[in-house]
């Protein structure tokens, strides 16, 4: 039996066991069971071949399959010491590789821009976002395995272009343009106080914080909470003089 | 309100085992808690300001986890659809207090992953096989389960909350709250403009005047 599609279900649950100490070691051997077993692995051997794959992995989840691919296709080739020791280097890579693209690129530029359209058309167009989404991430997943199994080692040439960070600048780019053209639309629907330099005082006051706060690293969730103590005990001194 | 739990119950699966098909973002999965409460401006707003706040929470490694998506969904289930924007604002602001504690209900599931994680190994190194698919698959569901119960314990606080200040909160007070409803994007935005992608961000903001201008919003 062909272990590709139960591979790539399992690959969507990668993060299922995610913990503190292996990560996503437990994910990774689920995913690789399918194929374990289509190559007779049974019992104590297939034991044996699990002991050093619940280590320790850590990788991004969208590209979690160029990993597997390419470390199963080494060690189906007989390269067990080659796939081991690839193993740690690629998934820093693509950890790094695709945080940046999926974390500060990809998701807030659809969560953004589906926002952005969903003011102008309605709110059923963030259900279509997600599903758009959805359907982007699992093809992503099943390139990245089919890349991964079909190349091996090659994976690192891949890696080597300059697409991914072509993506990521182009999508962190266009994740900004989409949450200018969002608050700017979601802010005309708004129902703003009368006073225009009162208003205009708040908002300065709220961005010279969050930019105070990106700068000192503070949590952005408890800088508006200060903000709204400091308004009220303001407004009170106000109202009373 | 059942629609609601299941949506809290799957976002939640979303954000830490199922997926990440970004059902967990705030700036989704509050646009569709407010859809479905029947407050879809509200809701797109709510979506919105924690969509920024969030922002500079990657979940890479060793973080600690704020459940942003809980208190998305959990703010829309307390306030409904009939309330004004100073409680909205003061959902929101309680609802960003409660992300980090709401975390730890994530921390405890992956302490007991991490307690399954040694006892595997220590199978595979008596050369016994441990169940780790139907372990790792009921992580899972126990993660959709977290999302349910926790969206429904920060719905109950926010309520509580909100009824209090209700009938508590005096004329300054409401009046902050309504500021900090419409304000929370931009201290958002001000660490945005911190990075790197300012260009980017003005020319959206640029867009979307000249949108709004032409007429664009409904």
């Amino acid at each position: 039996m062909n272990p590709k599609g139960a591979i790539l279900w399992r690959l969507c649950f990668l993060q299922a066991s995610w913990n503190r100490e292996g990560m996503q070691s437990i994910g990774m051997v689920v995913c690789a069971l399918p194929w374990a077993r289509s190559r007779g692995l049974r019992g104590k051997e297939l034991a044996d071949w699990m002991r050093p794959r619940l280590d320790f992995v850590n990788t991004n989840p969208y590209l979690a399959g160029l990993l597997l691919g390419s470390t199963l296709r080494l060690s189906g080739e007989g390269e067990e010491a080659l796939a081991g020791r690839l193993q740690p280097a690629l998934s820093r890579t693509l950890g790094a590789l695709g945080d940046a693209l999926s974390w500060e690129g990809a998701r807030p530029a659809w969560a953004f821009s589906s926002l952005a359209a969903a003011v102008v058309v309605g709110p059923w167009v963030v259900a279509v976002g997600w599903l758009s989404f959805l359907l982007a991430q699992a093809a992503l997943r099943w390139w990245g395995w089919e890349e991964g199994f079909r190349r091996g080692l090659g994976v690192v040439e891949l890696l080597n272009r300059p697409f991914i960070h072509r993506w990521t600048e182009s999508l962190r780019g266009f994740a900004g343009a989409a949450l200018g053209v969002a608050l700017v639309l979601a802010l005309g629907h708004q129902q703003l106080p009368a006073s225009a330099s009162w208003s205009l005082a708040w908002a300065g006051a709220a961005l010279a914080c969050g930019l105070l706060g990106a700068w000192r690293h503070w949590p952005l969730e408890w800088i508006l909470p200060a903000m709204a103590v400091a308004g009220w005990v303001l407004l009170r001194v106000g109202l009373q003089t | 309100m059942i629609a609601l739990l299941a949506l809290g119950g799957a976002a939640g699966a979303d954000r830490t085992a199922v997926g990440q098909t970004l059902l967990a973002h705030p700036a989704v999965a509050a646009p569709l808690a407010g859809w479905i409460v029947g407050a879809p401006s509200e809701g797109l707003w709510l979506g919105l300001c924690m969509g920024v706040l969030s922002l500079r929470a990657i979940p890479a490694g060793q973080e600690r986890p704020r459940d942003w998506t809980t208190v998305a969904v959990a703010i829309p289930l307390a306030v409904g659809s009939q309330s004004s924007s100073w409680q909205w604002g003061a959902a929101l602001l309680l609802g960003l207090l409660l992300a980090r504690p709401l975390g730890l209900a994530i921390e405890a599931v992956r302490a007991l992953a991490l307690r399954f994680l040694q006892r595997a190994r220590e199978a595979t190194s008596r050369g016994e096989l441990p169940p780790v698919e139907r372990v790792h698959f009921s992580f899972a569901l126990l993660h959709f389960v977290r999302g349910v119960v926790m969206t429904a314990v920060a719905a109950l606080v926010l309520r509580w909350a909100v009824s209090i200040a209700a009938s508590t909160a005096d004329v300054a007070a409401t009046k902050i709250l309504w500021v900090v409803w419409w304000s929370a994007p931009l201290v958002g935005l001000g660490s945005f403009l911190a990075g790197r992608r300012r260009g980017w961000l003005f020319a959206g903001l640029a867009l979307g005047m000249v949108f709004l201008l032409a007429g664009g919003v409904r």
